[in-house]
């Protein structure tokens, strides 16, 4: 029976790591948007992140993780309900030892913030998990959703086409982040993302491992 | 400028050409060839490939672009809905029908227009046939099973009184099968569902999937059936023809991201490198006639030239290919009447049959949860599919109550966004942390969808004609008339029977984790009326993986339209072939046996048409 790895995006990059030259290099010059030191502000949507989705989520989430709160940030109202979610988030004081070693502490933690703050800890991890954000029609127009969100750029080449002037900037969107990148894929690890090699042939035909 | 299948293309009209400098006495282009076919498909393809190979000079033109894969893969990643037609880029000038709306092309005007009305299958079913236009075809988004029509298919009428023979036997297009199985390169082996275990392929079988075999081992074990069986594919199972080996990428409908499953470029490549031209972005919408019926030219519209006006173009040959699948050929041809000494009822239509006898699949639609102790990971490998039960594919019940073919599709419940869906649900369930992570990965295992496709029978009332509504080019769209008959329901009410005890034995429960409804006649009735649709997703619903009919082959031009050649009654220097030849469609996919009819076609145009200069190539 052939061996299969489950997908990982840290796995993939602790792989890449091994290369002596990709080893050396500062994460600034991997990736053109991260900081070499990571923001205090990414840092914590990354630990806060991490309690709400149950996957733990290293600094090699750093870029996605700012992406996605950059999109986020884009709602008036996550922005106005984040700050409170933080402050609770902070209360819980998540970084000691025994917290991050007890898993039904992280969970009734879990449990406490989507009781009391549904919508932002919802929107943070549909984020994550579907890599998904909703926006508005007028959104498509920010600079940061055309990079961030590809999905969002045939529909500009069609309206003006169509000369269908009629969309309601108000209108809920979806906007995708990154299809490969979603915890979904991370959860259910007997399989990975659509159109993305699954390993030797043949692997299908056994149980994956556990 | 391209769109996607989710815009809106009716939106843009083409209709006004005036704007163009160009006219039929001032073509923007003329292409002259020994042979010039229609349609880069599946069977364009390998017949342009065998023509070209002896030397012919052959032009192919097809209504779409070529195909950008690594485009098309970004699209299909980008795109939310990951429906069959997400990668490709639709060109407004060649519509196809919507992925989750066909109606956005095809008329159906004796469907119920009141929202939620009770489906009733013997009055008229949405027709859900899909097809792409674009070089290469379908076969983009084809699920890559090669399967050989089973002997008795060929002679339903004489087997089992209903239906039509074909004007062939399983005996004069074997070798044919044999030719193709080998240029595609099919993956089988003797366990494949077949007409014969003794079918030499060119390549190693694909195996079942542990789904499949949880599944089949299970449905043996409570005395329901045999087990699952594989099925004879068109994807590589070792390096071959310049090809890799699949690896299941789980992606194969809609596409394969390394070209292990077989797909028509592979061919318009080869085509093109023996000589054939291949010229994308032209519609044809006429065919012209002389004095004698003698097929002269072909008018298009030349998008590739300029999109916004599509100036015309000529094609000028010895002799025409119409291979644009069911829909499209049959639409030409009808478009074509009346006009350029074309008769007024279409094109070799003298029989009356072009349009008629459309045929695609029945199918019963079955999605559930294994119990928590029975995970069988879908999700993996080649996704539509590598498991299938063959009880039902042929026997004497066809006297009865139409074939089956039962089948596991390793996509479960959505291919590409279906773990994503099962996300969705669980975080507005409200779960968070661990227990979500859990819950997901849980569902997710579980997902089973157990899906059956059942054979139509070719009749007169079931058919493609022209509509009033128009096409961006201001031409008429397809309108569709389809039903479906006792005997078709019969086996549609065979597969539910067996679904459903199937769940029950298995303890599969519904997506609502709810028991799966009783094996009832009231059950039976509010399944056809597609009560259990939205809630359950128990559905029946018609088209799906096959068209054909609408160009029926026959041994007379009283009753078919082409003869067993695939040439045309009415005019001799004219060749249709496709699944529009079918006079059967068993409960088979239908790729191959339509590529194997070119192959033979194609022989037979060498033979009657250019004897002396492929002998001379030779």
């Amino acid at each position: 029976m052939p061996k299969i790895s489950p997908l990982s995006r840290r796995s993939v990059l602790k792989n890449l790591a091994l290369a002596a030259t990709v080893s050396s290099l500062p994460i600034s010059l991997i990736s053109p948007y991260a900081s070499a030191k990571p923001s205090p502000d990414t840092s914590t949507f990354l630990s806060l992140s991490s309690l709400l989705t149950g996957i733990k989520l290293d600094h090699s989430y750093l870029q996605l993780g700012q992406d996605i709160l950059s999109l986020l940030a884009l709602n008036y109202q996550f922005s106005l309900q984040y700050q409170s979610l933080l402050l609770s988030f902070e209360k819980l004081a998540v970084l000691t030892d025994d917290f991050l070693d007890d898993e039904k502490a992280q969970q009734d933690a879990a449990q406490r913030l989507v009781d009391s703050h549904y919508y932002p800890v919802q929107s943070i991890i549909k984020a994550w998990y579907l890599s998904q954000v909703s926006l508005t029609e007028q959104d498509r127009f920010n600079p940061l959703v055309q990079k961030l969100c590809p999905n969002l750029s045939s529909k500009q080449e069609h309206l003006a086409w169509s000369n269908d002037k009629s969309v309601n900037l108000q209108s809920a969107i979806i906007g995708q982040i990154n299809y490969d990148e979603a915890l979904t894929w991370q959860a259910c690890q007997f399989t990975k993302p659509s159109a993305t090699c699954g390993g030797p042939f043949g692997y299908w035909a056994y149980a994956p491992k556990a | 400028m391209t769109f996607s299948s989710k815009e809106s293309p009716q939106k843009i009209n083409f209709s006004d050409a005036s704007k163009t400098p160009y006219s039929l006495t001032n073509p923007q282009e003329v292409i002259e060839a020994d042979i010039v076919i229609v349609g880069a498909g599946v069977v364009g393809s390998i017949m342009a490939w065998k023509l070209s190979q002896k030397g012919l000079n052959v032009a192919i033109l097809d209504a779409g672009a070529k195909v950008d894969k690594v485009n098309a893969i970004q699209r299909y990643k980008n795109d939310l809905s990951k429906e069959a037609n997400s990668p490709y880029q639709m060109m407004p000038w060649a519509p196809v029908p919507d992925d989750d709306d066909p109606l956005s092309y095809y008329v159906q005007p004796k469907l119920p227009t009141k929202p939620n009305a009770p489906q009733q299958p013997k009055k008229q079913i949405a027709f859900d046939g899909f097809f792409m236009r674009l070089v290469g075809g379908t076969s983009w988004h084809w699920t890559g099973h090669a399967e050989r029509l089973f002997p008795n298919d060929f002679q339903m009428k004489t087997k089992y009184g209903v239906g039509k023979d074909w004007p062939i036997s399983y005996d004069d297009i074997e070798p044919f099968y044999n030719q193709i199985e080998d240029a595609w390169g099919v993956a089988g082996g003797p366990d494949c569902i077949a007409p014969s275990p003794t079918i030499k392929y060119p390549m190693p079988e694909i195996p079942r999937s542990y789904l499949d075999k949880t599944i089949g081992e299970e449905v043996k074990r409570h005395g329901l059936g045999p087990d699952s069986q594989p099925l004879p594919h068109c994807r590589n199972s070792i390096p071959r023809d310049d090809r890799p080996q699949c690896c299941g990428n789980a992606s194969c409908l809609p596409i394969c991201p390394i070209g292990a499953k077989y797909d028509a470029s592979v061919h318009v490549h080869k085509a093109e490198r023996q000589g054939t031209r291949v010229f994308a972005n032209r519609v044809v919408y006429q065919v012209v006639l002389d004095d004698n019926g003698k097929v002269t030219e072909l008018h298009y519209r030349n998008f590739d030239a300029d999109p916004k006006t599509g100036p015309v173009g000529i094609a000028k040959a010895k002799v025409f290919i119409l291979a644009a699948h069911a829909v499209e050929t049959a639409r030409l041809m009808l478009l074509s009447g009346g006009k350029f000494n074309v008769p007024k009822e279409g094109l070799s239509n003298s029989s009356d049959q072009v349009g008629r006898n459309l045929m695609g699949f029945a199918n019963v639609n079955t999605l559930g949860y294994a119990p928590d102790e029975m995970k069988v990971y879908p999700y993996r490998g080649p996704v539509s599919a590598t498991g299938a039960f063959g009880q039902w594919r042929d026997g004497d019940f066809r006297s009865d109550y139409a074939s089956i073919a039962p089948f596991i599709v390793n996509a479960a419940f959505k291919g590409g966004i279906g773990p994503i869906e099962e996300a969705q649900k669980a975080i507005e369930l409200g779960l968070v942390g661990d227990a979500l992570k859990r819950h997901i990965e849980n569902k997710t295992a579980r997902q089973i969808n157990l899906h059956s496709t059942i054979e139509i029978l070719p009749t007169a009332y079931n058919r493609v004609t022209l509509s009033d509504q128009l096409d961006p080019l201001g031409l008429p769209r397809p309108e569709v008339n389809f039903q479906l008959d006792d005997y078709t329901l019969k086996g549609c009410k065979k597969a539910w029977d067996w679904h459903l005890d199937v769940f029950h034995k298995l303890g599969i429960k519904t997506i609502t984790d709810e028991d799966m409804p009783r094996k009832t006649e009231e059950n039976w009735q509010n399944f056809v009326a597609g009560k259990f649709k939205d809630t359950y997703q128990l559905s029946l619903s018609s088209g799906d993986a096959v068209i054909a009919g609408t160009v029926c082959m026959g041994n007379d031009k009283e009753s078919a339209v082409v003869n067993a050649y695939c040439q045309s009654f009415d005019h001799p220097n004219l060749y249709v072939v496709g699944t529009a030849n079918y006079l059967s469609v068993g409960s088979a996919s239908p790729s191959l046996t339509a590529a194997a009819l070119g192959l033979r076609s194609a022989e037979n145009i060498m033979a009657t048409f250019f004897k002396a200069e492929t002998q001379v190539q030779a």
